[in-house]
């Protein structure tokens, strides 16, 4: 493939979403499963030369969440929790006691990691987050984003949901969540599009370090954009 | 004839080799013949393994010895002949070097006989890799130096050759665990140091051998998975220090190793192209012929295949650096100050700081925490401790921006405390001063404000190294973190515009109070990232331009709606990939292919239509649609204001209008011809704001752009810190006289006295030129205008006629 057109992308996005629709995935080859299936963009990257060339990453908010069901958790101070109760869906919180009785247990601390996809944690609490837990969030990649008082709680944590992040790691390939099914269309292919285009901006040789682009639904067949 | 009979038959039991040959033309002729050779090698085994060699007197010990050796050699050779009677062989023979079951291992040159040919038995592929390699492996620490180089030769080669396809993954994992037993079977040792008593005892026995090959492997690039990297991590807490500090040398060389591999590859290619310009000269002087152009052919092909193969390398497998591959590196980096930590005493000051510098460099890529390293490394900062710099390197290279400000707070008012002081040396200043500004690059936090006013202070010393690392340092937090300088050390447009608001915008109402009022490469406070970008860098420049375009090309009126940029699409992916290095021809049939077929085209154009009807559509009937993916920006302001819905009223000012920046990256793929025109772009607006008085950090920024379209890595940030950026500048000092002599005697060295070659020192026996070898030397032109010819020349017809006849009474007498 030596190009990669707007039109291909869109072709592709229908037939996943056809293969795993509720009418269509009869006549598409594919397969209604239970839940909601979550969209993949998967990338191979190529003359890339892990040793030399500088250890990209990079994280993007999109504009549609891609994750909308994503379990997070704010390590609040006691004006924090009062915000994440009056939530509409409320927010799993932990306080600096809780913290403490976790007594920087590892298993403990690994277990928390676990359960939660990704953390919140008020300003004033952020410094204190290494002594409290050790390391055990920051190797799990967890570490919490700070949030203030000043800042509305249910944009901060839409905007933790929307945020992707690029890194490799050990690989040469790597694969962030996009999308789900329920969404339209359009929002996928917005998502997708800002994603790749990202992603080819961090790259040091743009299109020439793409060795392949697949978007996946979770259950269904992978399709190859580039 | 009975007596050639009888010889003939001496010859078959004797002779083995003549015996081996008749064999290998015929083996089912002289089996009777190789039994009875493979019987007697049998039971001498048998002796070898229940009396070696020690019961018997040393003469006939080595008698049988020789003539097992002999058999051991024959029965080898021909085992191809014979599989089923040989069956046991390989197992004999791994047996006598090991010494399983009961027997003993051979010695000597027994040893190596067995060691040859169990090799020849699997060049001969009686034995496949692993066998061979599970026996040689072992044996490795027991045999002495010149066996041991054989053997590690043989190992080395036969795994590069079974990987050099292909990974052998079969054998990779047997060979992997054998040396991870071998490095494990030692771990359970008490740990001994190389200080003090124990020094040097102990040798590091198999592990060292292990992690020896290891290393070795890894450097071939034989070698690249994570499996390696954690034998190597098993043996850096070996409890032997040898093998420790090889395994860390492992992981702290294999940068600079990887080039030493490219090199490798380079020569090869240099060679093959000398080879074909020899080839090509050859032609153009001599004679031609067929043969040579067939072999100038060859030649150039083999060139071409290296080099195919250099370019191929590169991309195909990832060669990541050993420390990115540790399978678990928090846990790696705890054991690893637990090891510092424990054995302090134990250990020299070399091998810790060994330590240390693996330690830091794991904590700096990994971005770990380990919080004890930097209470323990501040008893190692001061001014007279021994190797301070490469403590320093270590210190800094393991901060970066999750360390906690206030562990590293204490570490920077100690390094103050004891290097920058009057009462110290111009370099202790210039380093201490060089080290905490490398570690308030990486977390700016932990600095404070008096601190910091007294250190840049320094920027006033007389020392220029002084000066250069106070600059530095004023440097940096002019840039990180202005707020921490007095007003009037803080850069012009920084105290002018942006500090006001840095220093009320701590309570400000608006989303991004966190970041908000950051001057440009301003580091975000502790914990906090940057703000998370929504497109890509520069993106507003590009749809400015596109802007631009379809303005005038639509005559000046600006107009949203007409869809301009799927027109150019086509075009920007024209030729892209043949500026790409692997401009073979493949690649550009791939091209061709694309470019010809119509279908392509056809899908966008009918995929285009379907927006643009709709948008024209929302025109004319002024109805708004909700869902729509329409070009227009008024629409997809509608559009992001729905989706953003769900976070309920934040669609703000100021989120509007970076909605609007990064819609292009949604609508359309860039192609390779908008990512170059947007780096152009990018380019000429930092030079803009270069030149219209952007500071330091706009220059800065135009460098690193300039430096990244040339494909220059900028990514000096990544690097690992050096001593010389410690050191800093260095002003040499003046020498004094025995230093100067010192030097005027180095230049002497080796070379001749000056002064005249005449005479004096060319000739055997030394003594001044004679009269006659002036005369003889004389220059003509000299000669000619001398005295004495002239007179000649002028005498008159007289004068000449009695000279003459003087001359000849002067002959003829002395002729009698």
């Amino acid at each position: 493939m030596s190009k990669l057109q707007a039109s291909s992308v869109r072709s592709s996005i229908k037939t996943l979403l056809a293969q795993s629709g509720e009418e269509t995935f009869k006549e598409a080859g594919g397969k209604k499963r239970n839940f909601v299936e979550t969209i993949e963009l998967q990338i191979g990257l190529k003359n890339y030369d892990p040793q030399r060339d500088k250890r990209f990453s990079g994280t993007v908010k999109l504009p549609h969440v891609p994750r909308p069901r994503m379990q997070l958790c704010i390590l609040a101070d006691a004006a924090d929790v009062d915000r994440a109760k009056q939530l509409d869906e409320e927010l799993p919180f932990m306080t600096v006691e809780d913290l403490k009785k976790l007594n920087k247990n590892k298993k403990l601390v690994k277990k928390l990691a676990q359960k939660y996809d990704a953390f919140l944690a008020s300003e004033a609490l952020i410094k204190q987050i290494p002594r409290l837990l050790g390391p055990g969030l920051s190797k799990a990649g967890k570490f919490p984003t700070p949030v203030s008082h000043s800042e509305d709680l249910a944009r901060k944590v839409n905007e933790v949901r929307s945020t992707i992040k690029f890194q490799l790691k050990k690989v040469l390939c790597l694969g962030v969540a996009i999308g789900h099914i329920n969404m339209e269309e359009d929002q996928i292919m917005q998502n997708t599009m800002l994603s790749i285009n990202f992603l080819i901006s961090l790259l040091k040789k743009q299109w020439q370090n793409v060795g392949s682009l697949h978007i996946k639904s979770t259950m269904g067949k992978p399709q190859r954009l580039f | 004839m009975p007596k050639q009979r009888s010889g003939r038959g001496i010859l078959l039991v004797s002779n083995l080799p003549q015996l081996q040959n008749l064999i290998k033309r015929d083996p089912k002729g002289y089996r009777e013949e190789f039994l009875t050779q493979y019987n007697q090698y049998t039971s001498l085994l048998r002796l070898q393994s229940v009396a070696p060699s020690a019961s018997t007197s040393q003469a006939n010990a080595d008698k049988s010895d020789d003539r097992f050796a002999e058999l051991v050699n024959f029965i080898s050779q021909v085992a191809q002949c014979y599989p089923d009677e040989t069956k046991e062989l390989p197992a004999q023979l791994r047996m006598l070097l090991l010494g399983g079951q009961g027997g003993t291992m051979v010695k000597g040159d027994l040893r190596r006989t067995v060691v040859k040919n169990l090799v020849m038995l699997r060049n001969k592929d009686v034995i496949d890799s692993i066998e061979l390699l599970q026996t040689l492996l072992p044996l490795l620490p027991h045999v002495p130096s010149s066996l041991r180089s054989i053997i590690r030769s043989t190992i080395l080669t036969d795994l590069k050759t079974s990987n050099a396809k292909a990974k052998n993954h079969r054998l990779n994992r047997v060979v992997q665990s054998l040396m991870f037993g071998m490095v494990e079977s030692g771990m359970g040792a008490e740990v001994v140091g190389d200080k003090g008593k124990g020094k040097g005892k102990e040798q590091g026995g198999e592990a060292m051998w292990a992690v020896m090959m290891v290393r070795e492997l890894w450097k071939k690039g034989v070698w690249t998975d994570a499996k390696t990297v954690s034998i190597a991590a098993l043996a850096a807490f070996h409890p032997n220090t040898k093998v420790q500090s090889a395994a860390i040398h492992f992981f702290l060389g294999s940068e600079t190793d990887g080039d030493e591999e490219d090199s490798d590859a380079e020569d090869g290619i240099r060679e093959a192209r000398k080879d074909v310009r020899k080839m090509q000269h050859s032609l153009e002087v001599g004679k031609g012929g067929r043969r040579k152009e067939r072999l100038l052919k060859q030649v150039k092909k083999d060139e071409n295949k290296k080099r195919a193969k250099k370019v191929a390398g590169i991309g195909s497998t990832p060669n990541f650096p050993a420390l990115e591959l540790l399978h678990d590196p928090q846990t790696f980096g705890e054991k690893l100050y637990d090891n510092l930590h424990r054995h302090d005493k134990h250990y020299s000051l070399d091998h810790k700081i060994l330590i240390m510098q693996l330690l830091s460099r794991v904590m700096g890529s990994h971005k770990l925490c380990i919080l004890g390293f930097y209470s323990y490394i501040i008893k190692y900062l001061a001014y007279h401790q021994l190797q301070v710099t490469l403590i320093l390197v270590s210190l800094a290279q393991s901060v970066h921006e999750l360390t906690p400000p206030d562990v590293l707070t204490p570490v920077v008012r100690k390094l103050a405390q004891e290097f920058v002081h009057p009462g110290v040396g111009a370099e202790v200043i210039s380093a201490g001063l060089n080290a905490i500004r490398e570690v308030c690059r990486r977390q700016p936090w932990c600095m404070e404000e008096d601190l910091l006013g007294d250190l840049i202070e320094y920027r006033k010393s007389r020392d220029k190294g002084v000066v250069t690392a106070a600059r530095g340092l004023l440097q940096l937090f002019r840039e990180v973190n202005p707020g921490l300088l007095k007003k009037r050390e803080r850069r012009r447009e920084v105290v002018r515009a942006r500090i006001p608001v840095l220093e009320e915008g701590r309570g400000r109402v608006g989303g991004k109070a966190a970041t908000m009022g950051l001057v440009d490469g301003q580091v975000p406070e502790y914990g906090h990232t940057k703000e998370i970008p929504e497109g890509i860098e520069g993106l507003e420049l590009l749809d400015e331009h596109f802007a631009a375009l379809r303005k005038e090309a639509n005559g000046g009126v600006s107009d949203d709606d007409v869809d301009m940029e799927e027109e150019d699409d086509e075009a920007g992916w024209d030729n892209w990939d043949v500026e790409s290095d692997s401009g073979s021809s493949s690649s550009s049939g791939g091209w061709e292919d694309v470019s010809s077929d119509g279908d392509d085209l056809e899908i966008s154009d009918s995929d285009d239509e379907a927006p643009k009807k709709k948008a024209v559509k929302s025109k004319l009937k002024r109805v708004a649609e909700e869902d729509e993916d329409a070009d227009e920006d008024e629409d997809v302001d509608m559009d992001a204001k729905s989706v953003v819905s769900a976070a309920p009223s934040a669609a703000t000012e100021v989120s509007q209008t970076t909605k609007k920046l990064s819609l292009l990256a949604q609508q359309k793929i860039l192609t390779p011809a908008d990512f170059a025109l947007l780096n152009e772009l990018r380019l000429k607006a930092a030079q803009d704001l270069a030149a219209n008085g952007g500071g330091s950090a706009a220059k800065r920024k135009l460098a690193a752009l300039e430096a990244s379209k040339r494909h220059v890595g900028n990514d000096e940030a990544d690097r690992f810190l050096t001593e010389s950026e410690i050191l800093g500048p260095r002003k040499k000092a003046k020498a004094d006289y025995e230093e100067r002599m010192e030097s005027i005697r180095k230049g002497r060295e080796g070379r001749e006295k000056f002064g005249s070659l005449k005479g004096k020192k060319m000739k055997e026996n030394k003594s001044s030129s004679t009269n006659r070898e002036k005369a003889r030397n004389k220059p003509i032109m000299m000669a000619l205008h001398s005295n004495k010819v002239m007179q000649k020349k002028k005498a008159s017809l007289r004068d000449k006629q009695i000279k003459l006849r003087a001359a000849i009474d002067k002959q003829k007498r002395s002729k009698h």
